[in-house]
């Protein structure tokens, strides 16, 4: 029999749509798995729920909550934006860091002007030499001008961090706290979605075990099958449950809603800034509803002038069949 | 090495021609020799691709057809982009609408079959009764009219705040529609591929297969309005088959249904039951109206060798007699 080998995957990777790739992937380690408990169970052992078991739960479910962990990590971008103490603390070590960074490039910069002159001196004609070096100490002593005139000012960078509640406009605060209550509300429904899942997924199994350890399967085939059948029958239950469709109506409905918040959140931190360049998805949205109603009300007027067309022609052969 | 397993992916079987293309939506004309007047204009589901309807040489709906001698046109959806959100259940009517005055310019007759599928066989019965005059007859393959069933997915629907979506995501994306479908029944995906990696040695099996997968995960997403409507009017409310929708303030009334109609509906459908079809049946004043019932699930009515052997001869066969 044909496996699929090792230097396949990556041709396998570039073919098929990459959720048919994982799908196969997990199968193949379900199908081991599943596989690896016959053998158990066929050498005379009593099945038990235990690793092995939890283990193909993960395989089984990983593909539906991936997508929602994923939002739920997404958090920490937003954390990173609010000032917590830690990233204040970071910030503090970050400015040890830059200003070491800044002798480094200062000496590297010697070093590279060293360079320049060196090769400057064999290759490049006098006028053109004094017009680069002129341009560079230019640059380098309006630079320097900047930075005494900025530390002159005595702008405390970390104040920025601190002020930051007063610094945001009131609809900015309010999306950004909005966002992080349907964060919560989102994390909590998911944990119980995840749960009931899992609960239900449990339940299917000691139904299994209960009936495979009566020595009641009497293949792979019938061991494999009945696995699934008692999984099929519990998760179409469940599924179908009154509290079932609640958590995830409310699951999705708090991931939406935290969704939209923190863009709007987002946009209003944009939208403020005066010198922000791009326009917002909430920007470009309105101009794509107002060209789509545009487009509504021309085709509407294409309409009209068929029409009026029709009727001119109308009465244009009506006026001719009356001469005649 | 892949092409051990694989062959490249090639949608479409039959040749057709792009005749007409209009921002997001365009128009398909299959090439044929028609021996029958009437054309049929199919008009698939906006949440996926249409080439379904023609992925395998040996099971496509659209060779049949065209076999038959019917002359098949057929409408894409496209791929909305965040652009397209603004779009609405009336753009799609109206494009509906202007294809069928266009085939009618183009081929001279004054009707046509309206072939609907899915969801967009649920537009199909939006425009037919809004619009009976030019439909010749009307095919629905699955199509969801009553949604108030008790399957899985509907009662999923009923439970979600589509607004918040379309307000965050801007569309619906065709990936979160796709885990949705698959968490139906999760146990199940879990050993899709078992069967096609115990068969590698069948190289059509194993094209087959990922060429559906292909397919499968190819989903548009679907414009924030017109998912609004879809999931608050038709879902929540269950307007079509109450009476109450209206497009642009003309009603839907479906009592206007008096052409022949003829339902394709699939026992073990998961997705649109026969139950989102009998209802409508019933209500409809039509004289000649037909229901052929599949043993197979959604996408089984369409691509299954059973469905090819027992349902589409007989369908065929309907819109053939009527199409003179």
């Amino acid at each position: 029999m044909e496996e699929i080998k090792r230097e396949d995957l990556i041709g396998l990777f570039k073919a098929l749509p990459k959720e048919s790739f994982e799908l196969l992937l997990r199968n193949v380690t379900i199908r081991e798995r599943l596989e690896d408990l016959w053998k158990e169970y066929a050498s005379g052992k009593d099945l038990g729920y235990g690793e092995r078991f939890e283990a193909l739960f993960e395989e089984v479910f990983r593909f539906f909550f991936r997508p929602l962990e994923i939002t739920l990590r997404g958090f920490r971008q937003l954390r990173f934006l609010l000032p917590f103490p830690e990233l204040l603390e970071s910030i503090e070590r970050q400015w040890d860091l830059i200003r070491a960074w800044q002798d480094f490039a200062d000496s590297l910069m010697s070093h590279f002007s060293l360079i320049t002159e060196l090769s400057m001196g064999i290759t490049t004609p006098p006028v053109m030499k004094s017009m680069i070096e002129g341009f560079r100490e230019g640059w380098k002593e309006r630079l320097e001008r900047y930075y005494r005139h900025y530390y002159l000012l005595d702008v405390e960078e970390l104040r920025l961090y601190t002020d930051y509640p007063l610094i945001l406009t009131k609809k900015t605060s309010q999306y950004l706290l909005s966002a992080l209550d349907e964060w919560e509300e989102f994390s909590g429904y998911y944990m119980e979605f995840k749960d009931m899942v899992r609960d239900t997924y449990k339940t299917a199994i000691m139904q299994f075990i209960e009936l495979a350890n009566n020595r009641k399967l009497k293949n792979y085939v019938e061991f494999r099958d009945t696995f699934i059948d008692l999984s099929n029958r519990q998760f179409d239950s469940l599924l179908r449950s009154k509290r079932y469709l609640e958590v995830q109506g409310n699951m999705v409905t708090h991931l939406m809603n935290y969704l939209y918040k923190t863009r709007r959140f987002l946009e209003e931190m944009f939208e403020n800034n005066p010198i922000n360049p791009f326009a917002t998805v909430g920007h470009v949205d309105e101009a794509h509803k107002r060209i789509m109603d545009l487009r509504r009300k021309l085709r509407g007027l294409e309409r009209r002038i068929d029409t009026l067309e029709k009727e001119k022609e109308g009465k244009k052969v009506k006026q001719k069949g009356g001469k005649k | 090495m892949l092409d051990r397993f694989l062959v490249e992916f090639k949608p479409w079987t039959c040749d057709f021609e792009l005749v007409h293309k209009d921002w997001l939506f365009g128009l398909m004309h299959f090439k044929s020799q028609s021996k029958y007047k009437i054309p049929l204009l199919i008009s698939y589901a906006y949440i996926n691709r249409p080439y379904i309807m023609d992925l395998y040489e040996e099971l496509s709906v659209v060779k049949r057809l065209i076999d038959a001698g019917i002359d098949v046109w057929m409408i894409d959806w496209g791929y909305p982009k965040r652009s397209d959100k603004f779009f609405n259940i009336s753009d799609y009517i109206e494009y509906i609408d202007f294809c069928v005055d266009l085939i009618k310019k183009q081929k001279g007759v004054s009707k046509v079959t309206l072939h609907g599928y899915c969801l967009g066989a649920t537009l199909a019965v939006i425009y037919a009764a809004l619009s009976p005059e030019p439909i010749k007859n009307l095919v629905l393959q699955a199509p969801p009219i009553n949604f108030h069933t008790n399957n899985t997915i509907s009662l999923w629907a009923m439970h979600i705040d589509p607004v918040k979506i379309s307000r965050a995501m801007g569309n619906m994306p065709g990936e979160l529609l796709n885990i949705a479908f698959l968490l139906v029944e999760p146990v199940k995906l879990a050993l899709k591929y078992l069967n096609v990696m115990d068969n590698l040695e069948n190289k059509r099996l194993v094209k087959n297969f990922f060429h559906m997968d292909h397919w499968i995960f190819d989903s548009p997403a679907v414009p924030g309005y017109v998912y609004e409507e879809q999931i608050g009017r038709w879902y929540h409310k269950n307007e079509i088959i109450r009476g109450e929708y209206d497009v642009n303030g003309k009603k839907v009334d479906l009592t206007n249904i008096t052409m022949p109609v003829l339902a394709i509906v699939a026992e073990k459908d998961n997705l649109t039951p026969p139950e989102t079809t009998i209802p409508f049946l019933n209500m409809i004043p039509s004289k000649d109206k037909k229901m052929l019932i599949g043993h197979k699930g959604h996408v089984g009515l369409t691509v299954s060798m059973t469905s090819h052997k027992k349902i589409w001869p007989e369908a065929v066969k309907w819109i053939a007699e009527r199409s003179k």
